[in-house]
């Protein structure tokens, strides 16, 4: 199909502001991963823009050797495949139920998950229930209270009332259960949104650093999120002597290289991730 | 399915057995709460001194925050000990959280009274002791001055005997600065210290006593005074303000970090900055500039050729029993044993001839790189209840790991003479004046309003506020607080 003058000035319109879009999305990155791979002198005397100046891997190494880095990758990395792989299996039971118009008392159903996502427990409260279950300085404190989202219930909701009601129909006059069912007929179909809800929920657990900070104090235990926030809590702070361990090194190399070495195994996963994520961020938006 | 389910409750009431086996074991293990560390502290050679020394196994977790402590303490978690920082002792105290223990000290703290000095009126209420109180690690040591660009300043004249020591040659030397250097700032600094208006070797000729950890008060003719209130104020905000309007002072003093002025004086773009014997990064300053050579600069003589500075003082930190606590007995005995002389030492420097060494004269040398590799973090074991009278000793040897940072502290601490002065409320307890901090708030932002482009008017009206709102109370306190406890 030929375009139009006005359609092909439209496009490349459109192109430039994608390019603007991600450039924003991506610069102050390539700023950070820069500026942890430079020297001091560089950092300090705002010479790094969008490339390292002087290479340098100092600030990665005094994260690698000083930090308990590796011990907290480890506990993230359990906490995000844990979390997100319970939190799946109960989002999708959940949503298929709640999707399946045979359901009894379906509405009400409903209307607790909106409840429950408009209003919360508070800290108080929540930091005592998680007391008395002795929770608190466990890895499952970081795991458990997430595990439900109303949210990405009513996401993966939409996703399976888009299927067609004959797949489902056909599958159940051949004689499969629901659960068969949903396993064979409705998951295989729903792999675009099943993949959105799970790139969310990781993403989300890698980054939660709030709950670690009420309910963590035994450091064997920190998420990544949590030693990111308390290398950058350092690195404001005043440096002390007592708090020097890389001399020469500044700060801001620390804080850089820290969120750098944070965020780089979910860069890592991300594109594997990629293909899904598109289809599945417009499941539900058009119907038809 | 039935075999299955049965192995089951055999293998949950195997592992409940186990967990009662384990609770019902007598060993008392002390939880101890101690400051925010990022690195793995069972690696450092301090707590594998701690493990042994302490005659009991401490489990040593990490606070995060003030609100993770308020929810430990409203929730009655049996934490031993918590480090304390001076904001969350006032709370834990008015909370009423913390155990008095001046009887334990009484009977099972020897060592720990033996170390502490002067300190005690600080966790002293109504009779009661609260907490252990911790020095600060580097007390009689200036903490802010101006520290120059000395190969700038000698290609111009003012070489290192020429430097000024009164108002008049300082102000010519921030002019020649800025003829022979038109591209750089004179002087640079920051609204990032305790008093941000003050600068302390400029305050000192006009008699006030800045650079400290508490600068707000000072001693004028044996009473407590705020700054506000300190008839040399508007003489010194004059002359302050007349270098900002000469350009002689950064325009963006107001607005900017410390770590914004660092990377001035840094970039080349300052000659002089207002900063902390740590803040200069002086060993970039000479991978970055052939000739680099710095220079504390004096601090300026008042009409009597008096110098006057405000030194560190006081209580770092506090080492506190929750009343929640399981062990308050043994925890103090703990404590006890992780002051006595020797252990302390092994803690804080390590083991002679392997991290640090001594000389002669009695000083203390630390060995590289054991001291930095195995000693790196050993003060958080001891964090909230150091010697008094020696840590500071052991803390300036941690200040070898960088020879240009400890060559800026020993000069700073120099350059006080015999001016230097500790706050005479650094050893107060809270005030229980519920507006201080925006009165004192108040105070600072006028008082830089003022200097950086506002009229004088700005002074009156930042002390007509202080004396409306309650300041004088605030001195007051303080003032009854020295002149009961102090004199």
């Amino acid at each position: 199909m030929k375009l139009s003058r006005g359609e092909k000035v439209y496009v490349v319109a459109l192109n430039i502001l994608a390019v603007i879009c991600g450039l924003v999305c991506l610069l102050p990155v390539l700023n950070l991963i820069s500026k942890s791979l430079s020297s001091p002198k560089a950092v300090y005397n705002n010479w790094v823009i969008f490339w390292p100046v002087e290479f340098n891997t100092a600030g990665w190494s005094y994260i690698w050797v000083y930090t308990s880095y590796l011990r907290s990758l480890l506990n993230s990395v359990i906490i995000t495949l844990s979390g997100t792989v319970i939190s799946l299996v109960i989002t999708i039971l959940t949503s298929y139920a709640l999707a399946h118009p045979k359901l009894k008392g379906r509405k009400l159903l409903t209307y607790l998950y909106v409840f429950a996502m408009v209003f919360s427990a508070g800290t108080l409260p929540m930091y005592f229930q998680l007391k008395s279950y002795n929770l608190l300085n466990t890895l499952w404190v970081l795991i458990l209270p997430s595990l439900v989202s109303p949210y990405y219930t009513f996401v993966l909701k939409g996703g399976f009332e888009s299927v067609p009601d004959s797949l489902e129909e056909a599958a159940r006059i051949d004689g499969a259960s629901y659960t068969r069912t949903l396993v064979s007929v409705i998951l295989p179909v729903s792999k675009a949104s099943i993949a959105t809800i799970v790139i969310f929920t990781a993403v989300a657990y890698w980054n939660r650093y709030f709950d670690a900070l009420l309910y963590i104090t035994k450091q064997q235990l920190k998420p990544l999120s949590l030693l990111l926030y308390e290398v950058i809590k350092l690195a404001n702070i005043e440096q002390t002597a007592d708090e020097i361990y890389g001399q020469g090194l500044s700060q801001e190399i620390k804080s850089t290289s820290m969120v750098v070495m944070t965020i780089l195994p979910m860069l890592a996963i991300y594109p594997f991730m990629q293909r899904y994520f598109v289809k599945g961020v417009m499941v539900g938006s058009v119907k038809g | 399915m039935k075999k299955l389910i049965s192995l089951l409750l055999v293998a949950v009431m195997a592992l409940s057995l186990s967990l009662t086996a384990v609770s019902a074991d007598d060993e008392i293990v002390l939880k101890f709460l101690i400051s925010t560390s990022t690195t793995d502290f069972t690696k450092d050679h301090g707590y594998e001194v701690c493990e042994r020394v302490a005659g009991y196994k401490i489990e040593y977790e990490i606070l995060n925050g003030t609100e993770q402590l308020m929810l430990i303490i409203s929730s009655g978690q049996p934490y031993d000990y918590v480090y304390l920082s001076g904001a969350n002792f006032r709370k834990m105290m008015s909370e009423e959280a913390l155990m008095d223990i001046s009887d334990l000290l009484a009977e099972y703290g020897n060592n720990i009274t033996e170390a502490i000095t002067t300190l005690w009126p600080a966790v002293t209420v109504d009779g009661g002791i609260y907490a252990i109180p911790s020095t600060a690690a580097q007390p009689g040591s200036l903490r802010y001055s101006l520290v120059a660009r000395q190969d700038l300043l000698d290609a111009i004249g003012w070489t290192v005997d020429k430097l000024p020591t009164n108002t008049a040659d300082f102000k010519q030397m921030l002019l020649d600065i800025k003829a022979a250097y038109p591209d750089m700032i004179p002087l640079t600094a920051s609204n990032d210290t305790a008093t941000p208006a003050l600068i302390s070797n400029i305050a000192s000729a006009f008699g006030i006593c800045a650079g400290g950890n508490q600068q707000a008060y000072q001693l004028i003719d044996g009473n407590v005074v705020n700054v506000i209130d300190n008839p040399n104020l508007e003489a010194y905000i004059a002359y302050v303000k007349e270098l900002y309007d000469l350009e002689l002072l950064d325009a963006e003093m107001p607005a900017q970090k410390l770590a914004d002025a660092r990377n001035k004086w840094i970039g080349n773009k300052a000659v002089i900055s207002y900063n902390s014997w740590n803040g200069f990064a002086i060993d970039t300053m000479y991978e970055q500039y052939e000739n680099m050579a710095f220079t504390v600069l004096p601090l300026l003589q008042d009409e009597n050729g008096n110098v006057h500075a405000q030194v560190y003082s006081g209580v770092g930190a506090y080492g506190g029993i929750p009343v929640t606590a399981e062990h308050p007995v043994e925890t103090i005995k703990a404590i006890n044993n992780m002051m006595e002389w020797n252990n302390h030492l092994e803690i804080s420097l390590g083991e002679e001839g392997v991290h640090y060494t001594k000389d002669e004269e009695g000083r203390f040398w630390a060995v590289q790189p054991a001291f930095s590799e195995q000693k790196n973090i050993s003060n958080v074991f001891i964090a909230g209840f150091y010697r008094e009278d020696i840590y500071p000793t052991y803390w300036e040897v941690r200040l070898q790991k960088n020879q240009y940072m400890m060559d800026c502290f020993y000069a700073q601490k120099a350059s006080v003479l015999d001016g230097g002065e500790r706050s005479p409320v650094a050893l107060a307890p809270a005030s229980g004046v519920d507006n201080q901090s925006t009165l004192e708030a108040k105070v600072n932002d006028n008082l830089l309003a003022a200097i950086c482009g506002g009229s004088m008017d700005k002074v009156t009206e930042a002390r007509n506020y202080w004396h409306a709102n309650g300041g004088e109370d605030l001195t007051n306190f303080y003032d009854t607080w020295y002149k009961a406890n102090m004199k």
